[in-house]
């Protein structure tokens, strides 16, 4: 399990990290997104035990991954730009993790390398950004890690590839309980990975919850009501985001689907359809609230 | 403290580090292997071989071993600067991990704790650096013993030399690591170890020079084997002490006091850069510094070293004491702003960084006036006669002194130095000193730059408790054409006392079986030169004959000092000297080694040399 108390970094003036609190149960697979510059990398930095928290605390199963091995031995972090020894092969890089990491395994490794379509020979180097991921990834499951932490891994990777690496990574999941921590912009392909979210901005966590509830627990409406009542009519709402255009009004509303229907019904609509959002939307949504939204940043 | 705790865990971390950075390093040991074989034991080889060939007389194992401690101390130079060099890349090869975000990601992320990756890196380093030096000494030591050398020279000197390289070269990769884990880039590395290793030195230098153009009495005189000059410039302490030898290039001329403080300073440098990198934030990486002192601390030297330096070579130019402070504002301005530009990579903190170049000014503003109102009261103070045992004096531009050496170890045991101990001169010169210290107050205090750059005269007092007062004043010779100084003055006076020259010259010292033979040159006659071989009676009757011409300066060291200069006697010493009782034994305290004499061994001869010339013609030696 992995818990942030209060957890704080900061960069000269600059807090990345401020005072965030949260946890992330073992056997998840925890999305993070947010704007840029919100702290997600930071996080999983500090999370790797590379930078130390500058106040609170980041706890694995209990204890400060900072200088513990023992902790960091569990876990492997590949990073947005994952680096690989100057001239190294994957098969050099594979040298190099078997003689740190007390759980690699052998086979594992080989299996995974007939999975991935990279030579094990040729210089990493040299290989496309896609292909370096592909054998970072190689590596990091080779591992056999409890904690996987990625940083915009789908960044580079093909459609297919993608598909491959969700499949394995769901199979590490379900098999060995392998808790996975994934920082991207990519909504669409957190969306099919992570059973949890956690939105970041600001250094500060806006939510984190389980993506079920949070797709259903937030819905848009559209609905076209003549005449088109006052505002007030929709106070009872929890509404995160209006729009009229004449009798049209699309409305952003948290809350189940049901009680949304029950009280959009009551003000007698010619017409109303209530869909769930995607995440990309749902990120949009709370962004706005957040004050990060189109119209704030071209004011 | 933290290598007393390493657990077993650690132990296996810095295992595994070690030997992925040697399996990473096998290359660079490689090359420097060869690039150091060729440097070093190959041209050795090819010199011993053509030996033979660059001599007409027959090989002895006597000139066997000559050719081949040669050759090795010679070599040794050139194979410690290869691996200068290659501390310098394999530190950055090690080290430069710490500088770039990407791969600190990896290795600060890896189950591997601070510290033995550290001191894995920094073995392994060791390592690369160290199986070169060993194999290649090791090939030299094979080549002295294929020639018959004795273990004397083809191991114990080699393997003394082996090990004084090891120590400065682990000092110089200590101090590489230190800077590598303060600095944030490997640019940043790399300039701060060449800064600090150049401008040290430097400014070692020109502040002693500075001081001592400033205070009258002070002097102070480095010499390339002094510790104070390279204590935080490992690269050019590992190099200085090679080529300062005045014996044989490559012996390194070096003494408890160098080897203790290279010693502890690698230690604390260590200990220091272990403390530093578990407290370095990896995101330090890709910026100037991890830690800020090396920069202000290199940025200050440099900024010293130039505007001492540049207002002492204006103030020197143009002989205008007032110029020093229009060298020292500009040179020191102009290098705080290039050192800042070039670390900040820009102009945007200059001027924060001026808040650094006013503690320098008013650092200099301190020291200036220190020094100016006679560093509290240096200038005056003086001991007093009864206090006094000895006074030995130096004039180093008239210096002719010759140096003692014993012959096992060539090991300076003893120079000829003039030395007044009776109280009576050392009274006369108590007073000529303070008439001079009064003279120097009168004529201008607050002192000021006085530009002189001549050799000095050295006065040094040695007290009755074990004490030294020392004193030097800058001095030309007293009988050029100069206006006369209250310098030249005392200078005259006590050079002329019959003691000082009893003592100044070897000729006091030599008993007739030291000498092994005698050239006579006639200066009259370009042409005429007489090498002769004199008995022993013969012998004694030439140096006391010298010994009463001296005293009447007639006969003299130097040929400045004596008028109507008609001969030159050229003693050639016995090599080595066995000691037999008599002065030069005694002011040896007694040795009983062997000897040889080293220094000036020319005496010129006046044309009013009568008792000289009286033996010389006695023996027929002129015909």
């Amino acid at each position: 399990m992995i818990e942030a108390i209060n957890l704080t970094k900061k960069f000269g003036a600059t807090a990345a990290l401020d005072g965030i609190s949260f946890s992330v149960s073992s056997g998840s697979l925890f999305g993070l997104v947010g704007s840029n510059g919100a702290g997600k990398s930071t996080f999983l930095r500090t999370l790797a035990g590379i930078y130390a928290p500058d106040g609170g605390e980041i706890l694995v199963d209990g204890v400060s991954p900072f200088e513990n091995s023992a902790v960091k031995s569990k876990m492997f972090f590949i990073s947005d730009y994952p680096y690989f020894i100057s001239q190294a092969t994957l098969n050099d890089m594979a040298d190099f993790y078997m003689r740190i990491y007390p759980n690699w395994s052998k086979k594992r490794y080989e299996e995974l390398c007939s999975l991935f379509p990279i030579s094990a020979k040729a210089k990493i180097g040299n290989m496309s950004k896609g292909m370096q991921r592909q054998a970072a990834l190689i590596c990091a499951l080779a591992t056999q890690p409890s904690y996987l932490l990625m940083d915009e891994i789908f960044d580079g990777l093909d459609p297919v590839m993608r598909q491959l690496l969700k499949r394995i990574v769901f199979n590490e999941v379900s098999e060995h309980g392998m808790t996975v921590v994934i920082a991207s912009h990519n909504l669409r392909e957190l969306e099919d990975f992570c059973d949890h979210i956690g939105l970041f901005h600001k250094g500060g966590v806006v939510f984190e919850r389980d993506l079920d509830d949070l797709k259903l627990g937030i819905n848009k409406v559209q609905a076209v009501l003549k005449p088109m009542p006052d505002l007030s009519a929709f106070a009872p709402l929890d509404l995160v985001k209006t729009e009229i255009h004449g009798s049209l009004i699309n409305l952003v509303v948290r809350g189940s689907k049901e009680d949304i229907l029950d009280h959009i019904n009551s003000l007698d609509p010619v017409f109303v359809e209530v869909l769930p959002l995607t995440l990309e939307e749902v990120f949009i949504s709370e962004m706005e609230v957040a004050g990060y939204d189109l119209d704030n940043i071209l004011k | 403290m933290t290598l007393t705790t390493f657990s077993n865990r650690n132990r296996k971390e810095f295992k595994e580090t070690y030997s992925w950075a040697m399996k990473k390093s096998r290359g660079m040991l490689a090359l420097l292997a060869l690039l150091m074989f060729i440097a070093f034991p190959m041209i050795l080889m090819i010199g011993m071989a053509n030996a033979q060939h660059n001599t007409d007389t027959v090989m002895t194992v006597a000139k066997w071993a000559e050719a081949y401690s040669g050759y090795v101390f010679i070599l040794s130079v050139l194979a410690t600067l290869l691996v200068l060099l290659f501390v310098l890349v394999t530190a950055v090869q090690q080290f430069s991990y710490l500088h770039q975000k990407r791969s600190v990601d990896l290795f600060h992320s890896l189950p591997v704790g601070r510290v033995p990756l550290l001191l894995g890196r920094y073995c392994a380093a060791l390592t690369t650096l160290f199986v070169p030096i060993l194999f290649n000494f090791a090939v030299v030591s094979i080549v002295g013993f294929s020639y018959g050398i004795a273990a004397q020279f083809s191991f114990t000197a080699v393997a003394v030399q082996m090990l004084w390289i090891m120590l400065m070269i682990t000092a110089a990769l200590t101090f590489s690591v230190f800077m590598a884990i303060c600095t944030g880039t490997s640019f940043d590395m790399v300039i701060s170890i060449l800064g600090i290793n150049v401008a040290y030195p430097l400014l070692v230098y020109v502040s002693g020079a500075f001081a001592s153009n400033l205070l009258p009495g002070l002097r102070i005189e480095l010499n390339l084997q002094s510790t104070v000059l390279t204590a935080l410039s490992p690269f050019a302490a590992a190099f200085f002490p090679l080529i300062g030898s005045d014996r044989n290039p490559g012996i390194p001329y070096t003494n408890g006091t160098f080897l203790g403080w290279w010693i502890a300073l690698t230690l604390i440098l260590l200990a220091a850069s272990i403390m530093l990198y578990k407290k370095r934030k990896s995101e330090c990486a890709e910026s100037s510094f991890a830690f800020p002192i090396p920069k202000i601390v290199i940025r200050l030297i440099i900024t010293a070293v130039a505007g001492i330096g540049f207002g002492m070579v204006l103030q020197s130019v143009t002989s205008v004491p007032w110029n020093f402070f229009l060298g020292l504002i500009t040179g020191s301005l102009a290098a705080h702003i290039v050192v800042e530009a070039v670390y900040s990579r820009g102009f945007q903190q200059m001027k924060r960084s001026f808040a650094w170049y006013g503690i320098f000014a008013a650092a200099f503003l301190v020291l200036y006036g220190v020094l100016a109102t006679g560093f509290f009261g240096f200038d005056t103070r003086l001991p007093s006669a009864d206090q006094v045992e000895s006074i030995s004096i130096s004039a180093s531009n008239n210096s002719r002194e010759s140096t003692i050496y014993d012959d096992e170890h060539n090991r300076i045991i003893g120079k000829i130095t003039p030395t007044l101990k009776d109280q009576t001169n050392i009274v006369k010169v108590l007073e000529l000193h303070k008439s001079l210290v009064n003279d120097n107050r009168k004529k201008s205090f607050p002192y000021a730059m006085n530009g002189n750059d001549y050799s000095s005269f050295t006065l040094t007092y040695h007290l009755k408790n074990g004490g030294v007062v020392k004193r030097s004043y800058p001095y030309s010779d007293y009988r050029t054409n100069e206006p006369k100084s209250n310098i030249k003055e005392m200078a005259a006076q006590i050079t002329q006392m019959k003691e000082y020259r009893e003592t100044a010259s070897i000729l006091f010292y030599l008993e007739p079986e030291y000498v092994k033979s005698i050239d006579l040159y006639f200066n009259t006659d370009q042409s005429k030169q007489r090498a002769i071989m004199p008995d022993t009676n013969a012998k004694a009757e030439l140096l006391e004959a010298l010994k009463q011409d001296y005293l009447d300066g007639e006969v003299d060291d130097d040929s400045d000092r004596v008028e109507g200069n008609s001969m030159s006697v050229i003693t050639d010493y016995e090599y080595p000297i066995a000691l037999k009782d008599g002065k030069l034994k005694t002011f040896l305290g007694g040795y009983t080694g062997n000897i040889y004499i080293s220094g000036n061994n020319g005496i010129q001869i006046s044309d009013g040399a009568k008792r000289t010339k009286a033996v010389i013609e006695k023996f027929g030696w002129e015909k």
